[in-house]
Formats: structure tokens, C-alpha cells, sequence
């Protein structure tokens, strides 16, 4: 496992270039823009992805094969790119804060901490859950093939919650978002909201990474190289 | 017994393999075939990279559902196919592997890519096939492996590469309790080097001989056809027809060297076996 990660570590390591990329778009788009949280989420996002970048690294060239012929078995491998996934969903959410840190300093313009932590934190959920999705398609299709699959699941996926939310509205004269406001703005302790935001959120995102864990386990042990 | 395969059965539509073979402490076994003949699913079967249909492998002893990732710090591996990933450089791989193996030797490891002009900073991708082949070799002896599976080694060296390459196995074996299992299309390699030969055909172990017997035992009768009609063919193995009449395979050539003086026999070895013994070539 430990051999493991520092592979993919070692593989980050050398997306230099990509790194400086990110850094620069970053400093472009705060500068740009008002708002530091955007650019802050945005490197969530892409650099969260980096988990899936190291599978078709693993891919190439036989890569697999090679791993596998190592003292690591299918469910080391497995396990690993989860806590691999974990630890850089982390990397990139310390980054987000930290940037968001040093361009309210540099820009001089307040943030406001609370609303900064939740789109970080809305990002990181979102994503996580797309790489519980991404994570298992690419080791059953391979990481081209996956990519392309979870790019149109993601976006069916946005369809139908779109069409789902207007037929709602449409049939019951009802807004979802509206009533759900109202349902969190009755719980008056301000604690308790902000753990159920947060932490709701969170706990979930375990609970899909696990299931997904289990799945991802099944179809290493199954798949035949 | 460091490695055992009993009618080890997979089926790929037009393809069958059943393989059975044994790799003993002390001894180097060689697998020969034509391409496509089982000798990369064998290879895969035994660790464990395809699910076979039936049939027992054994490795140290344990079955191989059984071998954990410490037990296969005792193996060194090279496959043909498989490989390191292109970004890294030789550097890159050393804290990977010694995370990997607890009995990794940084030294050795350091010492035999300066020993044969493996650069530490040059990605592997910049790599030639020859230097590619070597690194593989490096990487698979520096952790005091006791079996070495090894899968066409010596494919893209050049002579001078595959002699030193078979020296280093040579100095692997100096330790009695290990063992190699490799295959060669290189068929020299193999004569020098192993104790016993396994020869697969179609997915079947066809042949099972030690190298001794089969460079003094087998050779190839050159027979006119008269001369094919009037000789017992007891000790024959394989004919293919040729424009003079028929070539011959048997692994008893002293029969016909005492019964039939006047037949033209040749010392057989390895290409003869394959190419006679392969597709279409059997009796």
C-alpha cells in the first residue's frame, strides 16, 4: 500500500506544468473576479480529478501488470486509490482555504469565512461524489472509455434532477429548494443547523465513497488482465 | 517444490490452455512455444493476473488463492507486456520498490543500473527496448527473490545485452534454494541455461525433458521416402515433408543410429523442436 501511494504521489509530483497551471488560472480568475471562492473551488475540482489521471497512468503500457506482479494484490490496489482519493480531496480542499487566505490578504477585501468554507466544502462533496462514480466505472471500462461514461452519466444525472425539480413545481405548485429553507429555517439552534449542513453533507459523501469502495473491489477481483 | 501447476485449464473460445508444470529449488525451467502457444497465459495464470477455469497452481507451498503480498516479495517478475510507468525515472522507482520489498536492496539496486548503463534520471519512456529489457531484470533481482518469473526476457536485447542478462541469471542461481521459471523465443538462451524444458503446443505441455536428454537424446532423422517407409517409427515424434522426403523428430536417437547407419541424423535441439513439434508438424 505504502509503495502504492508513493506511486501516485510520484505521479502528481510530475504534473509540475499542470500545478503552475492551476496556480496561475487561480490568480487570474481572482483577480478577475470579485469573489476568491470561485477560483478557490474550481482547483477543487480539477485537481480532486488528479485521482483518476493516476489510473490511466496505471493503465498504460501494461501498467496494471506490472503493479499486480509487485507485492501488491487487486484489493491493495483498490484501497489504495481510495485513500489516495481521500487524501487528495484534503490536498485540495487545504489549498482552496489557503489561497482563499492569502487573495483576501493580497486583495485586502474581506471574505466571508462562513460562506467561503461552505462553496469549498459544496465543491468537495459534489466532486468526491463524482469520483465514487468515476473511480469503479473507470477500473471496469478502463480510464478513456470511463471518462466519456461518467461525463454522460453526470450529465443525465443533472437532467433528470432539473426535469424531476420542474415537474415537482409544475404538479404540485410547489418550489423544493423553497421548502426546504423553510424546513431548516424552523431548526433555531444555529449549531445544530450549521452541523447538519456540514456534516450531513460529509457523512454521506463516506457512506457513497464506501459503497463504492465495495463496488470498485468487486470488479478488480473479477476483471482479468 | 517453489512453483506447481496441475491441468491447469483456461478457455478462450478457440484457444484451450492445460498446462501442467513443476519448478523445483535449485532449478532453472524453461517454457518454449511459438507465439500464441500458452506461454503468456501460463505465465498470467501463475500470478494470478487471469482466473484459470480449473486445475491447481501452487506456489511456495501454498495455494495460490492462499499466497499473500508477503509471500510475493519472494518473487521477481517480467512480463513482456507489463511495465513501469513512462514518467518514471529508474530514481523514481527506487523508493517505490523499497516500500514495496523489506528486503530491498538499495545498493544492489543502484549498483546494477550503473553496472549496465541504466541512467537514474531518464524517464523511462527515452528508454531503448534494450535498456527497457535490462531496467526490467534490475528491478526484478534487487529484493533476494526466491523465484524469478521471467517471460521473455531477452526480447530486444542484442547479443552482448543477452549475454550479460544470462550471466546475472547465472549469478541469481549461484543460491541453491531459488529457482527460475522463463520462457525464450531465443532458444540458445534457454540451452545454456535451464535444467529441464517444458515445450507448449496449442495450449498443451507437448514435451517435458531435461536439457541434457534433449541435446544428447533427441535429433532429427533426414529420411528419403523409401527410406521413411522401410524405418519403425516407434521412436518418432513428429514428420514434416520436405522436397527430398520426410524430416523426422524422435527423442531416441541412438535406435536409429544403431538400426539405420545409412539414415543422415542431426543433434536436435530447441528450433528443431519447436518447429517440428508445433502446429501441423505432429504425427
Amino acid at each position: 500500500m505504502k509503495g502504492l501511494l508513493i506511486k501516485d504521489l510520484k505521479i502528481l509530483a510530475k504534473q509540475k506544468k499542470f500545478f503552475i497551471f492551476v496556480l496561475l488560472l487561480m490568480v487570474v480568475m481572482s483577480f478577475s473576479m470579485e469573489d476568491v471562492s470561485f477560483s478557490a473551488t474550481y482547483s477543487v475540482l480539477i485537481i480532486s480529478m488528479l485521482t483518476l489521471t493516476t489510473i490511466s497512468y496505471d493503465e498504460m503500457n501494461g501498467g496494471m501488470l506490472f503493479l499486480l506482479s509487485l507485492p501488491a494484490n487487486r484489493k491493495t490496489y483498490v484501497k489504495e486509490k481510495y485513500v489516495f482519493a481521500m487524501l487528495n480531496l484534503m490536498f485540495a480542499a487545504v489549498l482552496a482555504f489557503a489561497f482563499g487566505y492569502v487573495a483576501s490578504m493580497v486583495k485586502q477585501t474581506d471574505i466571508a469565512v462562513a460562506d467561503f468554507a461552505a462553496s469549498v466544502m459544496i465543491v468537495l462533496v459534489a466532486v468526491g461524489m463524482a469520483l465514487a462514480l468515476a473511480i469503479p466505472v473507470d477500473l471496469k471500462y478502463g480510464a478513456e472509455k470511463g471518462r466519456m461514461i461518467v461525463i454522460g452519466v453526470l450529465a443525465g444525472f443533472l437532467v433528470i434532477a432539473v426535469a424531476v425539480y420542474k415537474a415537482i413545481s409544475a404538479l404540485f405548485h410547489i418550489d423544493v429548494v423553497a421548502e426546504l429553507t423553510k424546513v431548516l429555517a424552523r431548526i433555531e439552534s444555529k449549531a445544530l443547523l450549521a452541523t447538519l449542513l456540514t456534516g450531513g453533507p460529509l457523512v454521506a459523501l463516506l457512506l457513497v465513497l464506501y459503497v463504492s469502495y465495495l463496488v470498485s473491489n468487486r470488479i478488480m477481483m473479477k476483471k482479468e488482465f | 517444490m517453489l512453483l506447481k501447476l496441475e491441468n491447469v485449464k483456461k478457455n478462450y473460445g478457440k484457444f484451450e490452455l492445460d498446462c501442467s508444470l513443476e519448478v523445483r529449488k535449485g532449478q532453472v525451467t524453461g517454457l518454449v512455444g511459438r507465439n500464441g502457444a500458452g506461454k503468456s497465459t501460463t505465465f498470467k495464470s501463475v500470478l494470478g493476473l487471469i482466473y484459470p477455469d480449473s486445475g491447481n497452481i501452487e506456489m511456495f507451498g501454498k495455494k495460490l488463492s492462499e499466497v499473500t503480498p508477503e509471500d510475493k516479495e519472494q518473487l521477481g517478475v517480467v512480463l513482456t507486456e507489463a511495465n513501469a510507468c513512462e514518467l518514471f525515472t529508474a530514481k523514481d522507482m527506487l523508493p517505490v520498490l523499497k516500500a514495496m520489498y523489506k528486503s530491498f536492496s538499495e545498493q544492489e539496486y543502484v549498483g546494477k543500473c550503473k553496472q549496465y548503463d541504466i541512467p537514474m534520471e531518464k524517464p523511462l519512456k527515452e528508454f531503448s527496448t534494450g535498456m527497457k529489457a535490462k531496467f526490467k531484470i534490475i528491478m526484478a533481482l534487487s529484493h533476494d527473490a526466491k523465484l524469478l518469473i521471467l517471460d521473455e526476457p531477452t526480447a530486444g536485447l542484442d547479443v552482448v545485452m543477452r549475454t550479460e542478462l544470462l550471466d546475472m541469471l547465472r549469478d541469481y542461481m549461484e543460491d541453491e534454494e531459488r529457482a527460475i521459471l522463463i520462457s525464450s523465443h531465443i532458444s540458445t538462451d534457454l540451452e545454456g541455461l535451464c535444467d529441464d524444458i517444458y515445450m507448449i503446443s496449442d495450449g498443451k505441455i507437448i514435451i517435458h525433458e531435461e536439457t541434457d536428454v534433449l541435446l544428447s537424446e533427441y535429433g532429427v532423422l533426414k529420411v528419403t521416402e523409401e527410406q521413411y517407409e522401410s524405418i519403425d517409427k516407434e521412436y518418432i515424434m513428429a514428420t514434416t515433408k520436405e522436397k527430398f522426403g520426410y524430416l523426422c523428430m524422435t527423442n531416441r536417437k541412438d535406435f536409429y543410429q544403431e538400426n539405420y547407419p545409412q539414415v543422415a541424423i542431426e543433434k536436435g535441439n530447441i528450433d528443431d523442436l519447436i518447429m517440428m513439434m508445433g502446429k501441423g508438424g505432429r504425427k
